[in-house]
């Protein structure tokens, strides 16, 4: 921010020029209330003396105190403020004069333009911001640029009401509101969206720079092409799942919006490379490009983005399946800068695709952080050796499916140490404890590791991941030979006298596992919140289903039977509800003791004959007997304490868990990690 | 030690670095290349520089903000550091002094506290209590607040 005060003459207008004379008494100045609020509790006192507020030491230490005072006698129009600490006072108009009030009202309006717009910027709710601009015509100018700036459509009443206010004509309307709106995302109403109502929306904004209508399914190049055509400025698009607009839309967007940045065209499967060509030659400053699922777009149009966008820094070419080995080798060596690269779900690619690419010495790709190979079935451990000596700074690799990858692959991938964070090696199924002990032992900063399906992983492997200190998340699906001793060992690992670091833990389908040993791990990870049990037979009854979270609505009858999965406030009723449990089963143990002590003394007693017992010496070694662990309740109580009335038992037993029905857990959280994506993958 | 001279004439020795938390001081020093040369201060009058100057004694220190990474949590989060909220508790006039002071010498983090200051004396107030807080007249027609009220309606949505 630069500096606006300009000089002014201080004789009359004081030094600021935006000052009147402020008057002296106390009794007029209005107290920095938010202060009082906290520190008086509104018990304000206008005495100086008597205020709450201490004066900071190094005030009263100044060596200019003495200075300031004399300032302050020398310049009439500050005298006796310097010092005053009294917050005085409440909002009592009464305590003030009227002139008093106009000259202080200056304070407020007359700050500079952009200094109203830095105070506004730290209001933080749209009601603050809508408060302020009904003050005064002066902060209204200011704050209706914030209010606007980035609307927050987050209901249907919401967007009708903004939409009644855009569509005012221009005379009638106090404020071009329209051209204040520089960020629109309709993501939150886009089932209520319609090319009309966008067309009214681009015919007021003309300035947007971010446009978001991910999911608008109803919208079509009708209404699209204007809305991009009228906002060249714009820097941020997102079409994704907008499925019906075609090349017509994307070449209005490389016609108009040469500023554009970021574009992501997930889904939107009638694009092809005519206009994707024309955006990567007309968009140069083009960093993240998103073509997820858009199997229309081949070669061609990787080899425009190669040669024209050299500022990409992401690039997602997931399931774009006419995508061939070639393209990959292109755009590896014509983007300098790129840093995430996702190319999975394409089987056209090969180790081919990499073999070309310099290992050692030369050109390496420093910046690449993500690389995502999902599905890349015909990859081998000589690609995963290049990737990892190629780009020595990688931070996430997702290798899941990758079927042939083996042990050999995580020996490869110990060179990248303490860089990666984040692992997916889900369904490589070749994959063994060796492997990963290998990985733990040089990889110490993972914190996401997935390997879900990796059927030949037991206790030893999961002993192994229990190492890494920073783990949150781990992805165990289906690793059917583990048992409670993994999760005990995820329990007792070392975090440097810290809380337990875990936050997602996926164990769907480990069937050995048992409720003593998920109530330990709940009980001992309290930054959990998202625990996964589908197809875990221990599980499989109503008074711990019903903590679940609703199965996805795609899934099929059978899939939603079994769905178990536990987040958010779910995994702390589950914590709860086991910790109510288990506390059950105490008590149940203690009764069980207590009878069988009395028993006792009563045989006892009968052998000895006529000898009183007082009721206090049969109760105390009741209280004072050993606290049972959840672990050996469960043993004394058995499988028929935990499991009655629980009819889904026996259903659970008769599904075929090594089918391909394996659950798919989807996140329905926008913007989640992929985590729950990969839970489990069907295949 | 520098030699600041406020608008009504009064001289400050500081430590270098405690005047070069203002970045409008530091290039003059830099633009004279002799520190020892006085430095007037034509803008800002001896009280509000001797409060500003205590500021920055405080936060010698501390990093200089960085001037286009702003996350949004910094700019929104209106928490003030225990010290500053302390130093800020003057009277509105002298609050919005150091605002312009910290404006005119570009001292971002100064200005930074100055604004959340008056930021949090807004929050959760209606229009009305807004205005008896700052004693600022509502210069709106009925007919056109009552306008305003309903072109903005759909903010109050959260």
């Amino acid at each position: 921010m630069s500096s606006n005060l300009s000089p002014q003459d201080s004789t009359t207008t004081g030094p600021f020029g935006f000052f009147l004379p402020l008057v002296s008494s106390s009794n007029t100045q209005v107290a920095a209330q938010a202060h009082s609020r906290q520190d008086q509790s509104g018990a304000v006192s206008p005495s100086p003396t008597s205020s709450a507020y201490t004066t900071p030491p190094q005030l009263s230490d100044s060596p200019e105190d003495d200075d300031d005072d004399t300032a302050a006698d020398i310049d009439d129009e500050f005298s006796d403020k310097d010092g005053i600490h009294d917050l005085g006072i409440s909002d009592d108009d009464d305590e003030r004069s009227s002139q008093a009030m106009k000259r202080l009202r200056m304070y407020a309006t007359n700050l500079p333009t952009e200094l109203i717009l830095a105070v506004f910027g730290h209001l933080d709710s749209a009601e603050d911001v809508r408060s302020a601009l009904l003050v005064c015509n002066t902060w209204a100018r200011c704050a209706v640029e914030l209010l606007w700036y980035r609307p927050n459509l987050n209901t249907t009443p919401v967007l009708l009401r903004f939409l009644k206010t855009l569509k005012k004509p221009h005379d009638t309307s106090t404020f071009p509101y329209g051209q204040f709106v520089r960020r629109l995302n309709l993501t939150a109403v886009s089932d209520h969206t319609s090319d009309q109502m966008m067309l009214s929306i681009a015919d007021a904004c003309c300035e947007l720079e971010r446009l978001t209508l991910a999911s608008c399914r109803r919208l079509t190049d009708a209404s699209l092409v204007w809305s991009v055509g009228n906002n060249p400025n714009l820097i941020a698009i997102d079409l994704s799942h907008v499925e019906l607009l075609t090349d017509e839309t994307v070449k209005a967007i490389a016609r108009s919006c040469a500023k554009l940045q970021g574009l992501n065209l997930t889904g939107c499967k009638l694009i092809t490379d005519h206009s994707v060509v024309q955006v990567a030659q007309n968009c140069r400053y083009l960093r993240r490009l998103k073509l997820l699922d858009c199997n229309l777009i081949s070669d061609d149009s990787i080899a425009a983005i190669s040669t024209n966008c050299r500022n990409l820094m992401e690039l997602d070419l997931q399931g774009c399946t006419l995508v061939q080995d070639e393209s990959i080798t292109a755009a590896f060596n014509n983007l300098p800068v790129l840093r995430e690269f996702k190319i999975g779900l394409n089987p056209n690619i090969t180790d081919k695709a990499f073999e070309s690419l310099p290992i050692d010495g030369g050109l390496q790709f420093d910046s690449l952080r993500i690389l995502d190979l999902t599905g890349c079935g015909e990859i081998t451990d000589a690609t995963v050796l290049r990737i990892v000596s190629f780009s020595p700074k990688l931070r996430n690799l997702v290798l899941a499916k990758c079927s042939n990858i083996t042990d050999n692959s995580l020996l490869h991938i110990t060179k990248l140490g303490r860089s990666l964070h984040y692992l997916h090696l889900g369904h490589c199924s070749l994959i063994t404890d060796a492997g990963v002990s290998q990985l733990v032992r040089h990889c110490t900063r993972i914190r996401y590791i997935d390997l879900a399906c990796c059927m030949q992983l037991t206790n030893n492997a999961v002993n192994d991941l229990a190492t890494l200190p920073k783990l949150r998340r781990v992805g165990l699906v289906k690793c059917q030979n583990i048992t409670d001793l993994a999760i005990h060992a995820l329990v007792q690992r070392r975090t440097a006298g810290l809380e337990n670091s875990l936050e997602r833990v996926h164990l769907s389908y480990c069937s050995n596992l048992t409720i003593p040993a998920i109530h330990d791990l709940l009980q001992n990870c309290p930054r959990l919140t998202h625990l996964s049990l589908t197809g875990v037979p221990a599980f499989m009854r109503s008074d711990l289903t019903q903590y679940c979270r609703a199965p996805p609505a795609e899934f099929n009858q059978h899939q939603q039977a079994v769905f178990c999965v536990f987040s958010g406030t779910g995994v702390a009723r589950l914590r709860q509800h086991l910790a109510h449990l288990a506390r059950e089963q105490q008590t149940m143990i203690m009764r069980a003791q207590q009878h069988a002590q009395l028993q006792a003394h009563l045989h006892q007693q009968a052998i000895q004959g006529g000898q009183q017992i007082l009721p206090q010496q049969l109760l105390a070694p009741i209280f004072g007997g050993p606290i049972v662990g959840a672990m050996e309740m469960a043993d004394i109580l058995g499988d028929d304490a935990l499991t009655a009335d629980v009819p889904t038992v026996s259903m659970a037993n008769q599904i075929d868990i090594g089918s391909d029905q394996i659950e798919q857990d989807v996140t329905s959280a926008v913007g989640d990690d992929m985590d729950d994506m990969y839970e489990g993958n069907s295949e | 030690m520098v030699k600041l001279t406020s608008s009504d004439g009064e001289s400050f020795d500081v430590e270098k670095e405690v005047a070069e938390r203002s970045v409008l001081i530091k290039n003059m020093i830099e633009d004279v290349g002799d520190a020892s040369t006085e430095i007037p201060i034509p803008n800002v009058t001896a009280n509000v520089l001797k409060k500003v100057l205590e500021w920055c004694e405080h936060h010698k220190g501390d990093p200089i903000l960085a001037n286009e990474d702003d996350t949004d949590a910094r700019k929104k989060s209106t928490d003030i550091d225990e010290w500053d909220q302390k130093f800020m508790q003057v009277d509105q006039e002298m609050l919005f002094e150091i605002i312009l002071a910290a404006n005119y010498l570009d001292i971002k983090a100064l200005l930074e506290v100055g604004c959340k200051t008056v930021a949090n004396m807004i929050k959760g107030k209606t229009p009305e209590e807004i205005r008896r807080t700052f004693n600022i007249q509502n210069d709106f027609t009925p007919e056109e607040e009552a306008q305003i009220r309903r072109e903005n309606e759909w903010a109050e949505d959260r």
